[in-house]
């Protein structure tokens, strides 16, 4: 099962390539539908959908085995729906490669969130960096953003990969995700720094994160979408899977340089935001920021932390994804992402608007969304560990995301009418159909958290 | 080690290969002209057949001296297309100096 | 020990006699045939015979048998270096379907069949003698190969290999004459005698001997030779030379590292030479324009890759050098054929800047050149990307962590190369390149099958087991 909802993607969308290349209803209409598919699966499947077939037997045992149980199933589901909206989203004279480069994102995505091994979850690792990267080089608007995003990011991927080995020939196996026990030993410390690279890469940490913001400003909506709301989460997902269980002696050696880490990106995500003119890069800096809560949340290693984590993961990948898709609807209406150009659209298009705002509010922490509910059951948890002074410092930049979030608002809805921007039609239909779901989740696990909290106790 | 050669006498064939297969990497090294350079290759390779018959002698073993047949043998087809191709390049330009044979730069 | 030579002895080396008397058919077929025999005639046999020689060979799998008094060994690896050796040249075959003049390609054929012989004797070879039999083989042949086109380049470039070559093989058969004169016996088997450390002729015999295969291998610093050769040698002979060369090489490097006592200090500088290959080549890459020498600086940093996965002795290193060598073969020769498809007489798709706008004017040609460069940069689903994870183990397994830490170095660094040409073929800012539409159906199916197996060798890894070299 967990093999169908890798493969199924993928092969969809090498078969789209088959279709002409203008062609955009096709497409959009078969992609929506896969993406849909995938989301109701996991949902239906018993078992997790466990799939396990032999790989490797020496130098140490692997296996092709994937299934989703605990955290990955929030994930999965995450991904789908994004996903899903994400194609709905897909608005473009290129909608085929669009949309296929994106199923491909997501069957590569499938994989790394379901794999029970991590020589698969490496496979998988380097593999969901080349849609976005063929995205880059076909819709980016500088030559160097694809190039910059890979090298990180493959950086990343190769450190991964040799910890990978190191981890199997000193473990013996690395069919390991989901089990817990703990590696020790001389290597074990440095085995941790390379999967930690890899992670801190990705998710990005600063200063390792100087690839993301161009990288969110230049690829198309529904992309970044999917990127920044889940493929950022893989580095966490890694962090919570393999470096907790496995290697959480010496994830407490490194623990001060990480909470230093996550710290500084806190503060410098939500300090830059504040700086900017360009929509998507506010967003993309605000994602800087709240993912080192995250992070933090997770090298505290306190229960109630690492649950807030995986509800604030949920709730990042909603609001962000729905923050991206609306700014993109705002972008292509408006065709300049500068807040500075902009003004009084919430007159001329109230639905958009409406929504806009709630997501913005479910970014900055509004209680009854889901941001909220994350944040506070991180705070908690963080605080619980001993960890007074970063709960304390981490609320800054809670504070300061009001501040620029809000502004965003402010500049682009609210404020004077600028005279020179041409009326707009509203949220149309289709629009709806892609913003609609991620809100009506937002607000269902702002509510009722316990959903998702209960289900990733088991 | 057979007595009949005396280890001395051993070490004055080693000494005396090791100075032609020198002179031999010294000639493909510093010359240009590619005859040149093909004799400088075929003093390498003799050096080498001058030690297997030295040792064949010392360690009474046959296997030396098939060798050295060996590589003349082999010597013999080398410098056969060696001198095929220095014409087939010579025929093309005219002069055959591997400096002035300068398509590609490694 | 029986001196003579026996039915047995034959039969280990038929699918060898099948290679080389293959090229004598191909011969006298262009001989009898009214002018010259057809292109595709010299091209079937030639397959066929190689087709022949690889199945014989595969009858041999897990025999273990000492032809010719330890000249020749069957059994160990022997027979998994012959069958990749078969199937490169096969496929390098398949790419002459539109190089060459029509008139050569019969002594083409043949002199690939002669070369092919001289690597599979090396894939066996357990002496000095026979190993320089097969290597002078191989080598003799190639020289010819390399000046059959009519360009300046490729007569150029016969010349340089010619002298180049001949160099190292200097060097090699001096370093042979003095371990002969360390051991008194020319079987590598007697490297394993014991006081041989003591022995000033074994360390510098050991030494000019491993130069003349770290030149062989295209090891740097002793690459000169190989980015000019690739360069002006016909396509598919650069294709054949790229894996062949490297693999019977591999192949008597392996014989010889394993037979040296366990962890010989001899063999250390190699293995730093390895190192260096590694970040080298994968540098020397960026500043190259022209697709042959890209990859000719590509197969130097890949042949480090192989030599460290034999740091250490072990038995599985070998396995992985094995899978390695056979990943590569695949990739390398699938990049090659979709060259050769590019390519007309004159060679214009070697050219990195043929490549411009490729995703545009053929989008699946273009799919499949991503894929093998990305296969070549260790991305997966590919071969290249387990392979390396296969050696990484080796190597940390064996104590060499710091050559793990070297190769994962030299990937980072030749993910700019491969990305310079991927992002060539797909920027929508350039206007495509002008290209010739070639049909070269077997030139696709090459490339196919690379692809397919490349793919393949990622999710079933079958390393043979039981490769040790056996020399006794």
């Amino acid at each position: 099962m967990a093999l169908v909802l890798i493969l199924l993607p993928i092969a969809a969308g090498c078969a789209l390539f088959l279709l002409p290349r203008g062609e955009r209803t096709i497409s959009r209409l078969a992609g929506s539908a896969v993406a849909a598919l995938t989301f109701v699966l996991p949902l239906v499947a018993q078992n997790g959908g466990e799939f396990s077939v032999r790989w490797l037997s020496r130098p140490f045992t692997a296996a092709l085995h994937f299934a989703w149980t605990g955290p990955s199933l929030w994930l999965v589901l995450l991904l789908a729906l994004c996903t899903y909206c994400a194609i709905v989203a897909t608005n473009t004279a290129q909608n085929r490669s669009m949309i296929a480069l994106l199923l491909m994102l997501e069957g590569c995505m499938m994989g790394l969130f379901t794999a029970r091994d991590i020589l698969a979850f490496a496979l998988f690792w380097d593999l969901m960096l080349i849609p976005p990267f063929f995205a880059l080089i076909e819709w980016g608007t500088h030559r160097d953003t694809a190039w910059r995003f890979l090298i990180y990011n493959f950086s990343g991927g190769l450190t991964l990969l040799l910890a990978t080995a190191a981890f199997g020939v000193l473990s013996g196996s690395t069919d390991v995700i989901g089990s817990t026990h703990q590696f020790a030993g001389s290597w074990a410390p440095w085995i941790f720094a390379g999967f930690a690279f890899a992670f801190a890469v990705k998710t990005p940490l600063w200063p390792l994160h100087t690839w993301m913001p161009n990288t969110y400003a230049e690829l198309p909506p529904p992309f970044v979408a999917v990127v920044s709301a889940v493929q950022s989460k893989a580095g966490l997902y890694g962090f919570i899977v393999i470096a907790l269980p496995f290697l959480r002696t010496s994830m407490a050696e490194w623990r001060w340089l990480i909470v230093a880490l996550a710290l500084v990106s806190l503060l410098y995500g939500a300090f830059v935001a504040l700086t900017q003119t360009d929509m998507k890069r506010i967003v993309a800096y605000s994602s800087l920021s709240h993912l080192g809560l995250i992070v933090l949340a997770i090298v505290s290693a306190n229960p109630i932390a690492i649950k807030g984590a995986l509800v604030y993961i949920v709730a990042h990948g909603l609001f962000s994804a729905a923050l991206f898709l609306i700014l993109g609807y705002y972008e292509e209406r408006e065709e300049t992402r500068s807040v500075l150009k902009l003004g009084g659209l919430g007159a001329v298009n109230p639905k958009l608007a409406g929504a806009f705002t709630i997501a913005a509010l479910a970014a900055l922490g509004l209680p009854g969304l889901a941001g909220f509910a994350g944040e506070l059951v991180i705070l908690t948890g963080v605080f619980r560990a001993g960890y007074f002074w970063p709960a304390l410092i981490a609320l800054i930049p809670i504070v300061i995301a009001s501040a620029y979030m809000l502004r965003l608002l402010q500049d682009t809805i609210n404020g004077p009418q600028l005279a020179d921007i041409p009326q707009r039609r509203d949220l149309t239909f289709a629009e709806a159909l892609a913003v609609a779901p991620l809100l009506a989740a937002l607000l269902y696990v702002g509510i009722y958290p316990h959903a998702l909290l209960a289900a990733v106790m088991h | 080690m057979h007595a009949d050669l005396l280890p001395v006498a051993l070490a004055n064939y080693v000494a005396l290969s090791s100075v032609i297969f020198f002179i031999g990497v010294a000639g493909v090294v510093l010359r240009r002209n590619p005859l040149i350079m093909l004799m400088s290759i075929e003093l390498m390779w003799n050096a080498a057949n001058l030690l297997f018959l030295a040792f064949a002698r010392a360690w009474l073993n046959n296997a030396g001296h098939i060798f050295a047949f060996l590589v003349i043998t082999v010597a013999a087809a080398e410098a056969a297309i060696g001198l095929a191709i220095v014409v087939i390049v010579f025929r093309s330009r005219a002069n055959v100096d591997v400096d002035e044979i300068a398509l590609m730069k490694g | 020990m029986p001196n003579f030579i026996t039915h047995q002895d034959w039969l280990a080396i038929t699918p060898l006699l099948i290679a080389g008397g293959g090229a004598l058919i191909v011969l006298l077929v262009d001989l009898l045939w009214p002018k010259h025999s057809p292109r595709a005639v010299s091209l079937a046999i030639g397959i066929g015979v190689l087709l022949a020689a690889g199945a014989f060979a595969a009858t041999t799998y897990g025999r273990s048998y000492n032809a010719f008094n330890g000249g020749f060994m069957l059994g160990g690896f022997a027979v998994v270096f012959q069958e990749i050796i078969v199937l490169s040249a096969i496929l390098s075959l398949s790419l002459f379907g539109t190089f060459g003049r029509d008139d050569r390609m019969a002594g083409i054929t043949a002199l690939l069949l002669w070369s092919t012989t001289g690597a599979m004797l090396m894939a066996g070879a357990a002496n000095l003698m026979t190993i320089f039999l097969g290597l002078e083989l191989l080598s003799l042949a190639l020289y010819c190969l390399c000046g059959v086109a009519d360009r300046a380049a490729s007569q150029e470039s016969a010349l340089k290999y010619l002298i180049l070559s001949s160099t190292a093989s200097g060097f090699l058969l001096f370093g042979m004459a003095l371990l002969f004169g360390a051991t008194g016996s020319v079987t590598l088997a007697s490297l394993m005698l014991p006081g041989l450390a003591a022995n000033p002729l074994y360390w510098m015999g050991g030494g000019f001997f491993l130069v003349g295969i770290a030149f062989k291998l295209s090891l740097m610093p002793f690459h000169v030779w190989s980015p000019d050769v690739y360069e002006g040698a016909p396509l598919p002979v650069t294709a054949f030379m790229s894996v062949v060369t490297k693999a019977g090489t591999l192949a008597v490097f392996a014989r010889f590292a394993y037979a040296l006592p366990a962890g010989g200090k001899l063999l250390l500088p190699f293995f730093v030479i390895a190192g260096v290959s590694m970040i080298g080549g994968n540098l020397a890459m960026l500043a190259q324009t022209d697709l042959k020498r890209l990859l000719a600086y590509s197969g130097v940093a890949q042949a480090g890759y192989m030599v460290a996965a034999l740091a250490g002795a072990s038995a599985l290193g070998m396995r992985y050098a094995i899978y390695y060598l056979a990943a590569y073969m695949f990739m390398n020769l699938g990049a090659f054929a979709i060259v050769a498809v590019l390519s007309g007489e004159r060679e214009e798709g070697a050219q990195i800047a043929a490549f411009r706008g490729l995703g545009q004017r053929r989008p699946w040609l273009a799919a499949a050149m991503s894929f093998f460069l990305l296969a070549l940069a260790g991305f997966p689903p590919t071969a290249g990307f387990l392979g390396k994870i296969l050696i990484l183990a080796a190597t940390v397994n064996a104590g060499y962590a710091w050559l793990a830490a070297l190769l994962i170095a030299g990937t980072a660094i030749s993910l700019y190369a491969y990305f310079k040409v991927l992002r060539l073929m797909y920027d929508p800012h350039d206007q495509p390149a002008p290209g010739p539409r070639t049909s070269a159906p077997l030139a696709y199916a090459g490339a196919a099958l690379c692809a397919a197996f490349v793919i393949i060798m990622t999710f079933y890894p079958l390393t043979p087991s039981n490769v040790l070299p056996l020399v006794k």
